[in-house]
């Protein structure tokens, strides 16, 4: 993932980058999310619309229930006023109650109702009460059934009933409510003889057995209200008619109600309602009933139901989107594959291989991009092998360049060795001639030594310069490397008339380089400075060296006549020159620019015709470890007297080294054998034992080499105490059998000191 | 309520008998009357649905017995000279329930309740209206029993208000007293067909020897429990 995260070059993701890197969507999600929310939403509508239509179809199913409980209400009570009404009418007619009515006397009446009303009881025709009213009005004689009934209050309440029965002579009835109760009336006027003479009331309670009967035939609950309030329910549980108490408050002023099917909840309980007028006919009273049709049932069943749903839901979305998943990672897997491939070819792993798993446009995809790798494999190991080609090409350039540079100059060598060359021939000769006294002899002496070693240090030189070397880097100080380059020019640049200034910074750090490559490198710039200026009065060459930032500069600049302007562009190119053909490869200045490019540095000209030219190398500060100094190098000189006498063996064929060996040695206490050859060495090493054996690399017959490959196979013990020594430096094949030895080897010529240094140092100098 | 009824008439009758025979002997006993075996327990029969509007008789509990000779002897005396007796309503009932007289007799009916009440009879032996009055009119509201046989009495306003006239030949009878107990007194010694009367079962005959002087036990039980 994080893969994608891409940098601006600031460093800080850009506003477009850092949107895209917060909202990284995974492919699958891309999918998954809005197939699952599409079918979220699909089972949401459905919970929700089979909800509405059930709750619509509930709600139409009470509704209609509440109005056919309203009609059979309305039927019921037609009914059972028809019934209360054909029940007292003819009892109005009875002759005793005639006979009664037309006396006047209320104990007579008093006695005669209640007797008359426990009769009625008992022949279940039963009133709650009845009221005798004479035609003024006056209450003459009333009864009661059950001590319950205010009949004080009920008989204030018919006056309606009773004026309204006398006018039309025909019963007449109503409801009245008297204290929370509410009553049946039936009011019949008594006749005798054409005359109405009273009105017989009676009262019969709406009560809970009514109400109950109600409940059965409608199927709904029903609940009177008189004045407001609820006279009676047939709710079974106090806390529903408590709550249907406050809702018939809401009601509004005088009990008028009129609600036509409305939800309610009642103490938990979910109903329609409707709440009508109850005609109170020639009654009295604000009157009113509430019919309720519990929806518990179905609503619970709805719920229950969306519940199920809702999981069924839940649990479909869930495991649909776990097989979509699923799916979709099967789906995906090429695509996950090519892109874990691309990403391991960004790398540069080369070697991996998308998985061809389908049979399809991704498989095509995934084969294509894996024959892609393939050819890109090849390109590389090509263009790897191309590189490999070029870089020894180079290589042998460079060698080639170096020697053909050396051929320049090996005359001047030559030249150069011949001035101490005379000096040692001449001072030797003197020696050997004359009779000198011993001062003199010492002076002659240490003149030819000194005459020697300077042309041991111009071979040496011309040796380490003209040697291939592998590419390397260690701390290399440039002005040493400048030191040595216009030593090996010495020559050259004198007898051309050419004056060298060293401008150098004492205080240079060191670089990690190659030195051999650096060498090189200013060996061909002072070269081309010194071509240039040849033959010219007053020629000088300015090194400088400086360092600039962090950076190290080091400028050639010379007065010589300048480089053309057109050329300026061109002396990096290969195989430019502007020598004459036969004097230079052209190839100079361009390993040199590849060198320094390879050190992480510039090389450029600045030149104005006429004016000299200027080559600037600048080269970065490498922060270098502190090399600690060898303490070889400053340890006083070993002295090899002390130790017990032992056997040196030296094989040379050369019998002036075997001679010098065996004078320097012996010396030192050493007793030493030689041998001219290997297969002398071996004759004497069978016969003696020896602690050191030092040979020589290159003999006729059984050479070094040779010789120390049978020694390893006949006596190892005895090949790890051979030391080598060699003039031929040069040899790449000596260097690699030195180093696959780790054998030490002493480079000719070598003073007394170094071979004495060589034999006591246990450790091979690690480079000759 | 019938069987509550005491029996103010029978002091009267006994009085009347005394004044009359010094040869004659007294008739005592003791009336019951008996339902069937079966009927007095539980289950069965009487408790289907077939016998469930009937009403159930207690008995044991029947009150107002009447035990007469039933075939007067030829001198039979007369009725007396004041035979005035009484039938009162009080608490809307006529007391005493039944009341035996002697053909001839006139009974008198107040009221002594302080609301309407009216004393009618539609029965063949004396068939008598005397209206609506309360206890402010009681004067002249009498009745002249003259022709043997029983007659019911009521009130028109209050159906439960019943009371029996039994009208007699003989003067040998009498009503039984609460604890069902009766005493007829100087019957002349012979030999006599007594009878039981009761208004709800059906009436029985013994034969009886008068002894001249002296009284001679006849019980009776009435009932269906001896009938086979």
């Amino acid at each position: 993932m994080g893969k994608l995260e891409s940098i601006s070059p600031l460093g800080l993701p850009t506003s477009s980058e850092r949107l895209l890197t917060v909202m990284r969507i995974t492919f699958q999600t891309k999918i998954l999310l809005p197939v699952v929310t599409l079918l979220i939403i699909l089972m949401g509508i459905t919970t929700w619309a089979i909800g509405q239509r059930v709750t619509r179809q509930f709600e139409s199913d009470a509704q209609e229930r509440l109005a056919t409980a309203n009609k059979v209400f309305k039927r019921f009570q037609t009914i059972h006023q028809e019934n209360l009404l054909s029940r007292y009418r003819n009892l109005a007619t009875e002759p005793r109650v005639k006979a009664i009515s037309t006396l006047d006397d209320r104990p007579t009446l008093q006695k005669f109702f209640a007797d008359f009303l426990k009769d009625l009881d008992a022949q279940r025709l039963g009133a709650d009460a009845i009221i005798f009213t004479s035609l003024q009005s006056d209450i003459q004689a009333s009864s009661a059934l059950h001590p319950q009934t205010d009949l004080a209050e009920l008989a204030s309440r018919i006056s309606t009933s009773v004026k309204k029965a006398s006018e039309t002579r025909a019963p007449a009835q109503g409801i009245v409510s008297v204290r929370q109760r509410l009553y049946h009336l039936v009011s019949v006027p008594v006749e005798v003889s054409g005359h109405i003479n009273a009105v017989l009331s009676y009262a019969n309670e709406l009560g809970q057995t009514v109400a109950n009967d109600i409940r059965q035939i409608t199927g709904s609950d029903i609940a009177f209200l008189a004045d407001g309030k609820i006279a009676l329910s047939t709710l079974s549980q106090e806390a529903k008619v408590k709550a249907l108490r406050e809702e018939v408050k809401q009601l509004g002023h005088n009990g008028r109600v009129d609600t036509q099917g409305e939800r309610i909840v009642l103490a938990g309980e979910h109903f329609f309602w409707r709440a009508s007028v109850l005609d109170a006919g020639h009654g009295e009273g604000n009157l009113g009933y509430v019919l309720l049709s519990s929806y518990e049932q179905p609503y619970q069943l709805l719920r229950a139901t969306q519940n199920t749903l809702m999981w069924a839901s839940v649990c479909g979305a869930g495991l649909a989107a776990l097989v979509l998943w699923v799916l979709i990672r099967k789906v995906t897997q090429p695509i996950r594959d090519l892109r874990d491939g691309a990403e391991a070819v960004g790398r540069g792993d080369f070697s991996r291989r998308v998985p061809v798993s389908t049979n399809d446009e991704l498989g095509d995809t995934a084969r294509t991009f894996n024959q892609m790798t393939e050819n890109l494999t090849a390109s590389r190991n090509q263009l790897e092998e191309t590189v490999k080609k070029l870089q020894t090409t180079r290589a042998q350039l460079v060698q080639s360049e170096k020697l053909s540079i050396i051929g320049e100059f090996v005359a001047g060598v030559a030249h150069e060795l011949n001035n101490p060359l005379t000096g040692v021939v001449g001072y030797a000769q003197l020696l050997n001639d004359a009779e000198v006294d011993v001062a003199t002899q010492k002076t002659y002496s240490r003149r030819i030594v000194q005459s020697a070693m300077r042309c041991q240090r111009i071979v040496q030189n011309l040796l380490s310069f003209s040697r291939q070397h592998p590419p390397e880097r260690r701390p290399v100080s440039l002005n040493d490397v400048l030191e040595s380059v216009v030593d090996l020019l010495q020559y050259e640049l004198r007898t051309s008339n050419i004056d060298v200034t060293k401008n150098f910074d004492p205080a240079l750090p060191r670089v990690s380089a190659d030195s051999h490559q650096l060498q090189q490198v200013f060996l061909n710039i002072i070269n081309n400075a010194r071509h240039a200026m040849e033959g010219r009065p007053n020629a000088a060459i300015v090194i400088t060296t400086s360092k600039v930032g962090e950076k190290l500069r080091v400028a050639f600049q010379d007065n010589g006549p300048g480089i053309a302007p057109e050329n300026l562009s061109r002396i990096f190119d290969p195989f430019f020159t502007t020598k004459e053909v036969g004097k230079g490869t052209g190839l100079g200045l361009s390993l040199s620019y590849g060198i320094i490019q390879e050190h992480g540095g510039s090389i450029r000209a600045l030149s104005k015709p006429g004016e000299g030219a200027t080559f600037i190398i600048e080269l970065p500060v490498t922060p270098v470890a502190l090399e600690t100094e060898r303490p070889a190098q400053s340890a006083p000189k070993p002295s090899l007297k002390s130790a017990v006498t032992r056997r040196l063996l030296a094989i040379d064929d050369e019998e002036h080294i075997l001679q010098l060996t065996r004078e320097i040695l012996e010396a030192e206490g050493y007793r030493v054998d030689t041998a001219s050859d290997g297969e002398a060495a071996l004759k004497r090493l069978a016969q003696q034992r020896y602690d050191l054996i030092l040979c020589d690399f290159k003999m006729p017959g059984l050479g070094g080499k040779e010789f120390y490959e049978q020694m390893l196979a006949t006596d190892a013990k005895n090949a790890e105490r051979v030391i080598f020594m060699t003039g031929d430096v040069v040899n790449a094949s000596t260097d690699i059998f030195l180093k696959k030895h780790q054998k030490r080897c002493l480079a000719k010529p070598f003073s007394p000191a170094q071979l004495k240094e060589a034999l006591a140092d246990p450790q091979p100098p690690a480079q000759p | 309520m019938n069987s509550l009824a005491p029996v103010p008439a029978l002091p009267f009758v006994v009085g009347l008998c005394l004044a009359f025979s010094t040869y004659a002997g007294t008739i005592v006993g003791v009336v019951t009357a008996k339902g069937r075996a079966e009927a007095e327990q539980l289950g069965g029969k009487y408790d289907s649905r077939k016998f469930k509007f009937a009403e159930k008789v207690n008995y044991n509990e029947l009150k107002d017995f009447v035990v007469y000779v039933d075939e007067a002897p030829a001198s039979a005396p007369k009725p007396p000279e004041k035979p005035v007796q009484i039938v009162t309503q009080k608490d809307a009932t006529f007391r005493p329930h039944v009341l035996p007289v002697l053909v001839g007799t006139t009974v008198e009916w107040p009221n002594r309740d302080e609301i309407y009440h009216n004393v009618f009879s539609i029965s063949e032996a004396k068939e008598f209206d005397l209206g609506l009055y309360k206890s402010d009119d009681n004067a002249k509201k009498t009745v002249l029993f003259d022709k043997p046989g029983r007659v019911d009495i009521f009130c028109s306003i209050h159906k439960e208000m019943h009371c029996i006239v039994l009208a007699l030949e003989t003067p040998y009878f009498a009503a039984t007293d609460a604890r069902n107990r009766y005493v007829i007194t100087n019957v002349p010694a012979g030999v006599y067909k007594l009878k039981a009367w009761h208004e709800r079962v059906p009436s029985q005959v013994k034969q009886v020897t008068v002894p001249a002087d002296g009284e001679v036990r006849v019980d009776f039980t009435l009932g269906f429990a001896n009938k086979q």
